[in-house]
């Protein structure tokens, strides 16, 4: 009730004018200032005809045009009308993959869902998602990240989501209309404090015209950020029909909000990982934090390495917590709370509230006018497009989930294939397919190839390297183990090199992706204890590798690792306990055997019946050590 | 308002620090009493004027002060002035609201910018003067200094050597445009603005076969279209064909031109250009031409045809929003004339 008694002034003033009053029509400049006049002091944008990207801001037609022409000449990219808007335009999603929807195991892909425009006036959204769309058609053959996101994840974007109220910023780029409340004769200040219709038009638009001076509809609409279902109508505002942030009727009431549940529906919901609303601006992160600890903290975590990914490319996106439990209504809070996933709103630049840095426009070398921050220059947005792809890009690769081992395969020094295993998938589970299994001979040198499930490693140019602003451990820790001579534990050392950049699959170089194998020379220790009965004795091999985006592999490829309940499923530590980070696999079991050994007959334990054996042992281990020596 | 009490507020102003901070400020960093809502703001500006200093709030003394800022006239500076432009480039503000989005206090006037502002557009003002009664004392003195490498001199002295070429004759343009195409890249704002200035065609084309910043937009869409037709449409192919940057709106302002000065073979020989294919279409689609999308359902139907000829040809008929066109991807879809699936499955979407 209280609310209602709140309900602004301008409710009030609107409905006392005569319908033919005018609003007035405010002018937005480089330089000049006057009562109806505020100088910006950098040129004003004006959307640019041109379908491919420019040092500007594209108007949607040519925007459109060249989504539509992508998606017509890239089999990967499909359009899918999700809706219409209330002026009746269609509202097209698209869609990032390969032909089928189950990656390499045969399991429905991991789906990620990017919102463009949702506010009208901030035109940097756009351009950034279409950005991110352009990105992944040029790098769809890299062998690498964008070619393994798209056979194995599900990515949707819809760069446009408002419309009507983006093409009617466009049609007004460089005017608004009075402040609610406010006269000709009011201040200048007062008047462009709350521009609302125009160029600053932020809701969608029902019963609004296209006419700029109509004042009787010009604060009509509904906050499409405000109309979703958690936490609808919380605020003061929302749910007065004329304020900036009206959430509508109820939930969901718009057809701009509605056409997003349906681009979700392409994930679909229950496979989404991942959902970011892209606006602008104040170059932070706005993330919910539902009450969810696990889903918190890889919220956190994967909201940093997108902070830091953007730091590298000279742009500082800092993540802010939202408090556990509360939200506004936001499509990142419902996203977030329905579905359980990391989400976020994403405010492009330029920044707000960084001590030190100007504010808004006043960034760009501008005077920092009242909304002001809404515009970027056009000298600047070819930047913004830049610094943020690379974190866009890393949070699908991250959300696409920790790699597992795939496959082994040791090969003696004559290329003769000593050890085999392959995990095989069936429904959530896998099982360990040993194919060949002899003996490896202590002393004697062998190569490895491990493949795992992703590429691993990034590279430019190509050299091996960290992705842009992230700090992973990059050298892989493989080891054998056993009991050999009591607790057994050898490193086999690896470098940069043994990522495999050219492809030759088994033995030979990467399987599908570069990086997602690595093939490493390691010599069999000869100081191998082994049974006096059979010969031999088993010893682990044990693999831990992150991959580029820091997530330790699943140390248990057996439970196949999914996304449940806000949190990894089926994801293994080293020790085997579930949770959220993966560790060493250690499923595989090696029979070696020591060939420099005669058997004694009365056990391996104390050796002390055949006098020639302990002799031998020492001999091997006196030639170990210069080995070593001589490394 | 008087000097004084904008002087008040700015004695007790905190020093800042001048690093990039790692983060902005956040709820916690403020109290209480600096955060305020929207209608506080609405009320307690609209009455800031009438208080007496010792009533203001936080949020009232700022106002005052931004607004006090934004009116002075840079051409008229006064040592008081000065003082108050010095004080607040540091002052950091300590009146917020919160953002609409989330939690993050958001600053409501931003004083220390709006005061550099003025401060910089006063000294583009005063090297303007300079400029301009050299300029009219002394044309060798004037051209000397017009012409110097732009690294060594001030931002302020450029743009105001920017705002002066307005005021230049044709000819004196001419022989500038001449003298910095000597030194300069295509790209330089001097330079632009001189030629643009000079109104020489043959200069424009050069400058527009090269440039790739935001005011060759601006360029495209209205300095061209100033020209005679014939002119326009040997200037846009010449862009479309060197630079590729702006080659997508050249060829959307080329659509434009009536049908006589359009070259339709050397379009349609374009449609198949992997970078521009898709412009072109567009471009084709906007020429209005119903001859034409018989001969784009021939390229469609043909085997020979390779993807993105096929591709851009649908492109063209879907971008020309008219029944005709219409009539003709109807019959392409449904008669599955189309042979690639992922196509067929794209235009399929645009019939509904
Ligand atoms: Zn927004």
């Amino acid at each position: 009730m209280v609310k209602i008694i709140k309900k602004s002034a301008i409710a009030c003033l609107a409905a006392l004018l005569p319908f033919s009053v005018s609003s007035e029509v405010l002018t937005y400049t480089e330089n000049t200032n006057s009562n109806t006049q505020i100088a910006f002091g950098y040129p004003l944008p004006i959307p640019i005809d041109s379908m491919t990207a420019v040092n500007g801001f594209r108007s949607y037609e040519f925007l459109k045009a060249h989504h539509e022409s992508l998606a017509m000449l890239n089999p990967e990219m499909t359009s899918i009308q999700v809706g219409t808007t209330h002026n009746n335009r269609e509202i097209i999603a698209y869609q990032f993959g390969d032909a089928n929807n189950v990656d390499s195991d045969g399991l429905i892909e991991p789906a990620f869902l990017i919102n463009g425009t949702i506010h009208a006036r901030e035109w940097q959204s756009p351009e950034v998602v279409t950005e991110l769309i352009e990105q992944i058609l040029e790098r769809k053959t890299d062998e690498s990240m964008v070619q393994y996101l798209l056979e194995n994840t599900n990515i949707v974007i819809l760069p446009v989501l408002n419309v009507d109220g983006f093409l009617q910023t466009q049609r007004y780029p460089i005017n608004v209309t009075n402040s609610p409340g406010t006269t000709a004769s009011s201040s200048q200040s007062e008047k462009f404090a709350q521009p609302r219709d125009g160029r600053m038009r932020r809701k969608n638009m029902p019963n609004v015209d296209e006419v700029l001076s109509t004042e009787t509809d010009r604060f009509n609409g509904v906050d499409l950020n405000r109309n979703s279902f958690h936490f609808f109508g919380v605020q003061e505002g929302n749910n007065d029909p004329l304020s900036l942030i009206y959430g509508g009727t109820n939930p969901f009431s718009e057809p701009e909000t509605q056409a997003l549940l349906e681009a979700a529906k392409l994930g679909p919901e229950s496979e989404l990982r991942f959902y970011q609303d892209t606006h602008s601006f104040s170059r932070v992160l706005f993330v919910p934090q539902p009450n969810n600890a696990r889903l918190n903290t890889i919220t956190q975590n994967i909201a940093t390495r997108f902070q830091n990914a953007t730091i590298s490319q000279g742009a500082n996106y800092f993540p802010v917590i939202d408090d556990v439990g509360v939200g506004i209504a936001t499509t990142a809070d419902y996203f977030a709370y329905e579905h359980l996933i990391p989400t976020w709103t994403l405010e492009i630049e330029p920044p707000q509230g960084f001590q030190g840095e100007p504010n808004g426009g006043a960034f760009y070398g501008g005077t920092g006018a009242s909304h002001s921050g809404f515009v970027s220059p056009d000298s600047a947005i070819a930047r913004i497009r830049d610094q943020l792809a690379p974190a866009q890009l890393l949070m699908f690769y991250h959300q696409a989930g920790p790699a597992y081992v795939k496959s082994i395969r040791i090969a003696d020094a004559n290329g003769q294939v000593v050890y085999a295993a392959d995990w095989q998938t069936n429904g959530n589970t896998r099982s360990l397919n040993i194919l060949t299994d002899q003996n490896l001979n202590g002393g004697e040198q062998y190569q490895l190839w491990v493949q795992f499930s992703k590429p691993m490693r990034w590279r430019n140019n190509g050299a091996l390297m960290q992705y842009p602003g992230q700090s992973v451990t990059l050298s892989p820790s493989l080891s054998f183990t056993g009991n050999a001579n009591g607790s057994f534990n050898r490193n086999i050392s690896t470098g940069a090199s043994n990522w495999q950049d050219q492809s030759g699959g088994e033995l030979t170089g990467f399987a599908n992706y570069r990086d997602d194998a690595l093939l490493v020379s390691f010599t069999m220790p000869a100081n191998v204890n082994v049974s006096s009965t059979s010969g031999t004795t088993n010893f682990n091999l044990n693999i831990s590798v992150q991959d580029f985006a820091g997530l330790d592999i699943d140390a248990n490829p057996a439970t196949v690792v999914d996304w449940a309940n806000g949190s990894w499923s089926g994801l293994e530590n080293t020790n085997g306990t579930l949770g959220d980070i993966g560790g060493t696999d250690s499923s595989y079991q090696i029979k070696v055997a020591n060939s420099s050994l005669t058997l004694s007959t009365g056990g391996n334990s104390s050796g002390g019946g055949g006098g020639s054996v302990p002799w031998l042992i020492l001999l091997v281990l006196g030639l170990v050590r210069l080995k070593r020596k001589s490394r | 308002m008087s000097t004084y009490r904008f002087i008040v507020l700015l004695v007790t102003m905190v020093s800042i620090d001048h690093a990039i901070a790692d983060a902005p400020l956040l709820m916690k960093d403020i109290s209480a009493s600096q955060l305020y809502t929207d209608k506080e703001i609405q009320q307690q500006t609209a009455i800031a004027d009438a208080n007496q200093k010792s009533q203001l709030t936080i949020l009232q003394q700022e106002f005052l002060t931004f607004k006090n800022i934004n009116q002075l006239d840079i051409k008229k500076l006064t040592k008081q002035d000065f003082a108050l432009l010095d004080s607040a480039i540091q002052y950091q503000s300590k009146a917020f609201k919160k953002h609409t989005e989330g939690p993050l206090p958001i600053a409501i006037f931003d004083i220390a910018s709006a005061a550099k502002f003025k401060l910089k557009q006063h000294h583009v003002w005063l090297k303007s003067q300079t400029l301009e009664n050299l300029y009219r004392s002394d044309w060798s003195g004037f051209k000397k200094r017009f012409l110097e490498s732009e690294d060594v001199l001030s931002v302020s002295e450029q743009a105001a050597k920017l705002e002066l070429v307005k005021k230049l004759t044709t000819k004196e343009t001419l022989f500038l445009a001449e003298q910095l195409m000597n030194s300069r890249s295509f790209q330089d704002p001097l330079l632009i603005e001189v030629i643009l200035q000079s109104k020489n065609i043959d200069y424009l084309g050069l400058l527009l076969n090269k440039l790739q910043t935001p005011i060759a937009h601006q360029i495209i869409k209205e300095n061209i279209s100033q020209l005679e037709k014939s002119k326009q449409a040997e200037l846009l192919k010449s862009v479309i064909e060197s630079n590729q940057y702006l080659a997508s709106q050249a060829l959307n302002q080329y659509a434009k031109l009536p049908n006589g000065y359009r070259s339709k073979s050397w379009l349609a020989s374009k449609l198949k250009d992997k970078h521009l294919g898709a412009s072109v279409a567009m471009a084709i689609a906007q020429s209005n031409d119903p001859l034409r999308y018989e001969e784009l359902s021939a390229i469609v139907t043909n085997q020979k045809s390779k993807r993105v000829e096929v591709a851009n040809a649908l492109l063209a008929l879907r971008f020309a929003k008219n029944e005709v066109a219409d009539e003709h991807l109807k019959k392409l879809v449904e008669g599955k004339y189309i042979r690639f699936d992922d196509m067929q499955q794209e235009a399929q979407r645009w019939l509904k």
